[in-house]
């Protein structure tokens, strides 16, 4: 573009000649080209682009944004749009004067769009904008087109044969560097991103193709249009005009992105209008074209237009409606959270609140006095409940805070204090820790005889412990004495420990009794929250319904899983499995 | 002598209101579940009951409506005697014409025969405390 249009240039004085002589000034088909030299394709390769051009450089401006890239899309789109135009203006005027003064924009705009194409393609891949200095550096790029515009060193001479003039080797080679440094910048850029973020971005990717795709079309075609006409093989620069297909490529790309990320926020409604615009300006392009080439080619892009504008319309309403499912499903999500919040607080409210009642009546009939009236067995009996609130209110209280702590996500069982375990001799020793109670209750109780060793689990062994103690109580508390009373067979509790035969990465603890089972209905509550299945809140009013919450955040913060087997009135089996190494679970 | 259901799963609660009543020469009946209850309505034909929320898996509220819908018991004055503190609750203790709402915890045995004597009585209960 920036070299001369005919092999033959002929020379001739500025001051003499106003308008090249050579043009025949008949009124062509179209009025934007009123000569026979410029080629047709100018309506196809520029008139669209700049007609996009605008409409997007309206949709960024009502969708301003102080961003970097919301400015660099203007100014690109803007530079754009004037390298379009003047190029059009140089193939119809034919006034020297002018042509010379447009050809100094065309030093500026042509290097001008390459470095905000870059700018943009940096910005985005980082995700910030440039330091000063780094932009002032890219601004001296445009410098030494500063030096040949105001000055001579640019132009050779004008070609009045061709009505175009032509520049020093100098200044074509300097267009074609800053070019070249763009380029290699671009994938400098990539390839010091791909370090930091692997694997990156399928969106930066398209952008850096786009960019790459983008130069090879500008530089490429001309480059090969300069080549053919200066070797003489055609007199004709029609193959440069095809370099301005680069730029609404470009831009396809960068729109699509933009729709993808929903960055801007540009919104259906200002989509279909664009469209509807465009589309009504690319096909009144068909009633002022008399040449059929061009109506074909005008009719192609009208269709283009058509199909990319619903699936563009059909992809905002999609994002549209996603966005739109996904707000309504974390808005019912919230409220949820909310209200499992406001049950927390009523029911563990009500939990401090019930021991505390007893606490409070018996401490107030010591202060009146009133309790000299009564006994003193009944006496001790008043003291004995008080004590017996003033314990379960401190295991309330540290079973809340437990689980608030594990709701919170603020354990992270992994971090600290984790050890090799051996859960053999854990459970032996929990349950050597319940030997009384078991023996009062008249249970018997069994552990299977090792056989072969399971391996250690590697977890917090506080926590594990907890979580096991938990398991083991239940069992106690909700196995009756007396499995058939009339026959003797007393109540049974199994324990065993073992390594997972089907699923090797997992210890099993498995917990058996012969209790009174859980309802079929209450097992997939059963690790809630406050949750207490039916028949225990009947046979036992102690309990809180926190106990297998608790269990059940231990163990899974230990990578593990429950299993619970139950009959109402046979009894109850909870497989505890916890994965020997949690760290390594992604091996697994 | 004056007879009391009282509808509570807390055997200490239990202890500890019974014993009190009965310095006022009022017999405090417990029943833990709604059967029980019944039961000892029939039975025992109670003056007033006073009346848990969260009893196990019932809601006291239940035996409240179906207590005031039957004819044979809908003349029995209920307090409401919970610990579960809740608007909701409250409302439709209410609504279901139970005669009074006391939070366990801010009333001391003293307290709650005060109250009790008074619905009693046949005195407004103080519905608008909260």
């Amino acid at each position: 573009m920036f070299l001369n249009r005919s092999p033959k240039p002929v020379y001739y004085n500025l001051i003499f000649m106003e308008d090249c002589l050579f043009y025949e000034l008949t009124k062509d088909d179209f009025w934007l080209v009123p000569n026979n030299y410029a080629p047709k394709v100018l309506y196809y390769s520029h008139i669209p682009g700049m007609i996009v051009a605008l409409l997007l450089i309206f949709l960024f401006v009502k969708n301003y944004k102080k961003k970097p890239l919301s400015i660099i899309s203007i100014l690109l789109l803007s530079a754009f749009f004037i390298l379009s135009l003047v190029d059009l203006l140089t193939w119809n005027i034919v006034n020297m004067h002018w042509i010379s003064f447009i050809w100094t924009i065309f030093y500026y705009i042509g290097p001008s769009t390459f470095i905000l194409a870059y700018y943009l393609l940096h910005v985005f891949i980082w995700q910030k904008d440039f330091y000063f200095q780094q932009k002032l550096l890219l601004l001296s790029l445009l410098l030494p087109e500063l030096i040949f515009a105001l000055s001579r060193h640019g132009v050779a001479f004008f070609d009045a044969h061709a009505c175009v003039i032509k520049e020093t080797d100098w200044f074509s080679a300097y267009f074609y560097l800053v070019c070249i440094v763009l380029v290699l910048a671009a994938i400098y850029d990539y390839y010091c991103f791909s370090k930091k973020e692997t694997p990156i971005s399928k969106k930066k990717s398209l952008l850096v193709w786009a960019f790459g795709l983008f130069g090879l079309i500008y530089l490429g075609f001309d480059l090969v249009s300069t080549y053919l006409v200066n070797n003489g093989f055609t007199n004709n620069f029609v193959l440069d005009t095809y370099a301005y297909f680069s730029i609404p490529i470009f831009f396809a790309f960068w729109v699509y992105l933009i729709v993808k990320t929903n960055e801007f926020g540009f919104r259906l409604q200002e989509t279909k209008v664009m469209f509807a615009v465009l589309f009504i300006v690319v096909g009144a392009l068909i009633l002022f074209i008399k040449n059929t080439d061009d109506r074909i080619m005008i009719i192609i892009t009208w269709l283009i237009t058509l199909v990319l504008g619903m699936i563009m319309i059909e992809k905002i309403k999609q994002g549209e409606e996603q966005k739109r499912s996904k707000l309504e499903l974390l808005n019912r999500e919230l409220k949820k959270l909310d209200q499992t919040k406001d049950e927390f607080i009523t029911l563990a409210s009500h939990q401090l609140r019930s021991p505390l009642t007893v606490i409070k009546g018996v401490s107030s009939l010591m202060v009146s006095g009133k309790i000299n009236d009564f006994s003193k067995i009944e006496q001790q009996r008043f003291h004995e409940a008080a004590w017996n609130k003033c314990r379960k209110l401190e295991i309330i209280i540290a079973d809340i805070l437990n689980a608030a702590k594990f709701s919170n996500k603020k354990v992270d069982f992994m971090n600290t204090r984790t050890e090799w375990i051996d859960l053999r001799i854990l459970m032996e020793k929990i349950v050597a820790d319940f030997g009384y109670e078991i023996e009062e209750k008249g249970l018997i109780f069994e552990m299977e005889p090792e056989g072969i060793m399971a391996p250690r689990v590697f977890g917090q062994i506080r926590y594990l412990m907890e979580a096991l103690t938990n398991l083991i109580h239940n069992a106690i508390k909700y196995t009756p004495t007396w499995q058939d009373e009339k026959a003797g067979v007393r109540g049974k509790i199994w324990v065993d420990v073992r390594q997972d035969p089907k699923q090797p990465q997992y210890v099993n603890v498995v917990i058996k009794d012969t209790g009174m089972g859980i309802p079929e209905n209450d097992v997939p509550h059963l690790f809630d929250k406050f949750f207490r299945a039916e028949n225990a809140r009947m046979s036992q009013t102690e309990g809180n319904g926190l106990g297998l919450y608790i269990v059940k955040e231990i163990i899974k913060g230990h990578g593990g899983k429950i299993q619970v087997k139950s009959q109402v009135g046979k009894g109850t089996t909870m497989v505890v499995s916890v994965l020997i190494d949690p760290m390594s679970k992604a091996n697994i | 002598m004056t007879k009391i259901l009282f509808i509570e799963d807390d055997r200490d609660q239990i202890f500890l209101f019974k014993k009190r009543f009965e310095l006022e020469q009022i017999d405090l009946i417990a029943a833990e579940n709604s059967a029980e209850a019944d039961q000892k309505i029939l039975a025992e034909k109670p003056d007033l009951i006073l009346l848990d929320i969260l009893l196990g898996r019932e809601n006291g509220l239940d035996i409240l409506e179906k207590l005031k819908k039957k004819p044979k018991t809908q003349k029995i004055p209920i307090v409401v005697f919970t610990n579960y503190e809740k608007k909701e609750v409250r409302n439709r203790a209410q609504s279901l014409s139970a005669n009074d709402f006391l939070l366990k915890i801010e009333t001391t045995p003293d307290q709650l025969i005060n109250r009790v004597k008074a619905v009693l009585a046949g005195k407004n209960p103080n519905w608008t405390a909260k």
